[in-house]
C-alpha cells in the first residue's frame, strides 16, 4: 500500500505538478517568444498578425488595438502578453480586473532587447523555464556580433508582397533591425516598408540585397520572379540573399537571430573564398 | 395604399421592441453574466446601493463595455435615420442617403487625415473632431457649389456631393497608400464603422446632436410635406424655400457628421429605415420623423448584437453586417422603385 501512495505521488511530480497557464498572445513577437519557451501548448488563442499552430488551429481574437473585453474573457485566460499598443483601455481594465496578468513588451529594435523581453516574461510566467533560452540567445548574439558585416557595407532589405510588388524596409521595420544586426547600414532612410520599383532599386546600388522569401524558396526562385534583380551588383557579386520572411514576420524576435547568423556564416564563406 | 397601420401603434410596437433588444444586448455577451445581476449592477451605479453580487470585472464590463455601447447604438441609429429621412424628403426621392450630400466622405477625409498624419496620441482624440468639422465643410462647400441666383438646385446639389467624395475618394486613396501597416490597419478599421469606442464625451455630444436634430426637424415636418409637391408648390405655399433647404442640409450633416465621429462609417441605416417606415404607416413626415428615429435605433442595436457574435472571439465592424443586411435589401428597394423613379427635380 505504501509503495502504491509513493508510485502514485511520483506519478504525480512527473506529470508536472505546475499548472498550465492560460496564455493568450496579441501580436506576433510574443506568439513566437512564448513558443520558443515552449510553452506553445499553453497557448489558448493569438492574433490575426500571429501563426497559427500546426496542430490545432487556435482561435483568432482580432487585431490587437480593437480587443473585445467580453470575448476575452470568455476563453478564461490567466495571462495577455502583448505589445504597449493594446487596447483599447476599458479592455485592458477590465481584463486586469478579473485577475488576468497583462504583460505588454515594447517591440524590440535590438538583439540585446530581447533578453529583456525574456526577463519580463520569466516574472509574469514564474513556472517558465527561461534559462535555457535566456542562454541560447546569448550564444547566438555574441557569434553574430563576432562575424559582423563593416558598418559600411551599404545593404537594403526588400520585402516581396507579392502581386502587390516590392517594398523596400525603412526605419522600424524588421528588415531594418535584421540589416543592423548583421552590423550593416541601412540605405533606406524613410520609415516603414515604402512600395518601390525595381529601377529605384537598381539605381540604389546596394552592397547587400537582402529579398523576403517564403520558407522553400531558393535564390533561382527569386529571380525567376524578378529577373531584373540579377543587374544588380549585389546579385552579380553574389550579395543578393533569400531571407526566410517567417523568421521576420514578428519584426525582430527569436527567430530572427538564427537566420542572421546563417546569412553571416553564408557571407563570410563568400568573402573567404572570393579570389 | 390602405395598409398603412396608425403610427400611434407602430411607434409603441417600435418602442417595445427597443426596449427589449435593449435588455437582451445588457444581459447577453461572450460573458454569460447573471441577467437580473446585470440590471441589479446598472440600479447600483445609478443609485449607489451596493445590492448585487457582481465582481468587479463583470461591473466593468456591464457599465463600461456593454451599456456605452448600447447607448452609442441607440444615439447614432437614430441620428442616421433623422438625417436619412431629413435627406429623402429633401431630394424627393426614396433612394438618398444621408451622405449624398458629400458629409460622408468628408468627415472620412477629416479622420483619416488625423488617422494618417497625427501621432497615435493625439489622434485618439482628435479624429471624432477632424470628422466631424470635415463632414460639416465638405457639406457647406457643396451647398455654396450648388447655390446661384435662381436658387439651390437639387440636381446641382447631388452632382456637386458626388464631385466632392471623387475628390474625397482619391485624397483617402493616397493617404492609405503612402500609409504603413499600422496606420493602414486603422483606416481600414475606421472605414468599417465601430460602436466600440463610446467614451462619455463622445456620448454626450451624441445625445446633443439628436435633440437638436429631432427638435428641428419636427418642427420642419410640415415643411418636409410641403416640398414633397415640389419646390414652386412650396413656394406658393408660403414656405422660405432657399431657407429651410439650407437648415435641412445643415441640420442632416451635423447629425451625419457627430455619427462618424462617434462610430466611423454606417451605411445604409440612413437609407433602409424611412424607406421601411414609409412603407409602414405612410410618408407623413410627422410620423415619419420619429418613427424613423426609433426603428434606426432599434435595427441598429440589432446590428451591434450581431455583430458581437458572428466572428466570435473577435468582432465584427457594425458597419460591415448594416452592410451586408442593408445592400441586398436595397437592391430589392431599388427594383421596386424602378417604375417609380423619374427625374430628378
Amino acid at each position: 500500500m505504501k509503495k502504491m501512495s509513493v508510485l502514485l505521488f511520483a506519478c504525480a511530480f512527473a506529470s508536472g505538478v505546475f499548472a498550465a497557464e492560460r496564455i493568450i498572445t496579441v501580436d506576433a513577437g510574443s506568439t513566437t517568444m512564448v513558443r520558443a519557451l515552449g510553452l506553445g501548448e499553453q497557448i489558448i488563442a493569438i492574433d490575426v498578425t500571429s501563426q497559427q499552430a500546426q496542430a490545432n488551429k487556435l482561435p483568432v481574437i482580432g487585431y490587437h488595438r480593437q480587443l473585445a473585453a467580453e470575448n476575452l474573457l470568455a476563453l478564461k485566460p490567466s495571462v495577455l502578453i502583448g505589445t504597449e499598443h493594446m487596447g483599447p483601455e476599458p479592455t485592458l481594465t477590465a481584463l486586469k480586473q478579473a485577475g488576468v496578468t497583462i504583460v505588454s513588451m515594447p517591440a524590440p529594435t535590438e538583439g540585446a532587447q530581447l533578453l529583456g523581453m525574456i526577463e519580463q516574461l520569466a516574472s509574469a510566467l514564474p513556472e517558465a523555464d527561461t534559462s535555457l533560452l535566456t542562454a541560447q540567445v546569448r550564444e547566438q548574439l555574441a557569434s553574430i556580433a563576432e562575424q559582423k558585416l563593416p558598418p559600411a557595407t551599404r545593404a537594403v532589405f526588400l520585402f516581396d508582397g507579392g502581386n502587390r510588388g516590392l517594398r523596400i524596409g525603412g526605419t522600424g521595420t524588421g528588415g531594418d533591425a535584421l540589416i543592423r544586426l548583421l552590423g550593416a547600414s541601412n540605405i533606406a532612410t524613410t520609415a516603414a516598408y515604402q512600395a518601390t520599383s525595381l529601377e529605384a532599386i537598381l539605381a540604389l546600388d546596394a552592397d547587400l540585397i537582402l529579398i523576403s522569401t517564403e520558407a522553400d524558396e531558393s535564390l533561382a526562385d527569386v529571380l525567376k520572379k524578378h529577373p531584373l534583380l540579377a543587374e544588380s551588383r549585389a546579385a552579380k557579386q553574389q550579395k543578393l540573399l533569400p531571407v526566410n520572411g517567417e523568421a521576420l514576420v514578428a519584426g525582430l524576435s527569436v527567430t530572427t537571430l538564427p537566420e542572421a547568423q546563417r546569412l553571416l556564416q553564408q557571407l563570410n564563406q563568400q568573402d573567404n573564398t572570393a579570389p | 395604399m390602405s395598409s398603412r397601420l396608425p403610427a400611434g401603434i407602430v411607434g409603441a410596437i417600435f418602442s417595445a421592441m427597443l426596449l427589449a433588444i435593449a435588455l437582451l444586448a445588457l444581459t447577453q455577451g461572450p460573458m454569460s453574466i447573471d441577467s437580473r445581476a446585470c440590471l441589479a449592477g446598472l440600479w447600483q451605479a445609478a443609485s449607489g446601493q451596493d445590492i448585487t453580487a457582481l465582481q468587479a470585472h463583470e461591473q466593468t464590463i456591464v457599465l463600461q463595455l456593454r451599456l456605452p455601447r448600447l447607448v452609442l447604438a441607440i444615439l447614432v441609429g437614430a441620428l442616421l435615420a433623422l438625417a436619412g429621412a431629413a435627406m429623402q424628403g429633401l431630394f424627393r426621392n426614396a433612394l438618398a442617403d444621408p451622405g449624398i450630400t458629400g458629409v460622408a466622405t468628408g468627415a472620412a477625409l477629416g479622420a483619416i487625415c488625423c488617422l494618417a498624419l497625427a501621432p497615435i496620441a493625439i489622434a485618439k482624440w482628435l479624429t471624432p473632431i477632424a470628422a466631424f468639422w470635415g463632414g460639416l465643410l465638405s457639406t457647406l462647400l457643396v451647398y455654396r457649389l450648388a447655390r446661384s441666383q435662381q436658387g439651390t438646385a437639387i440636381a446641382v446639389l447631388l452632382l456637386a456631393g458626388i464631385a466632392i467624395s471623387a475628390f474625397g475618394g482619391a485624397v483617402i486613396g493616397f493617404l492609405s497608400y503612402m500609409a504603413d501597416d499600422r496606420v493602414l490597419r486603422d483606416i481600414s478599421l475606421w472605414q468599417m464603422g465601430s460602436l466600440a469606442g463610446g467614451n462619455l464625451y463622445l456620448i454626450a455630444c451624441c445625445v446633443g446632436a439628436l435633440l437638436l436634430t429631432a427638435y428641428v426637424l419636427q418642427r420642419k415636418a410640415s415643411c418636409l410635406n410641403a416640398l414633397a409637391l415640389g419646390e414652386a408648390q412650396a413656394r406658393h405655399l408660403g414656405l422660405d424655400v432657399e431657407r429651410d433647404k439650407l437648415l435641412l442640409i445643415i441640420v442632416a450633416a451635423t447629425a451625419v457628421g457627430v455619427s462618424v465621429a462617434a462610430a466611423g462609417i454606417i451605411g445604409f441605416v440612413g437609407l433602409v429605415v424611412p424607406h421601411l417606415v414609409r412603407m409602414l404607416t405612410g410618408p407623413n413626415h410627422h410620423s415619419l420623423l420619429p418613427l424613423s428615429a426609433l426603428l434606426g435605433a432599434l435595427l441598429l442595436t440589432c446590428a451591434d448584437f450581431l455583430a458581437r457574435y458572428l466572428a466570435s472571439p473577435a468582432e465584427l465592424p457594425v458597419g460591415l453586417v448594416t452592410a451586408l443586411v442593408g445592400g441586398p435589401f436595397f437592391f430589392m428597394l431599388l427594383l421596386r422603385q424602378r417604375r417609380h423613379l423619374g427625374a430628378i427635380a
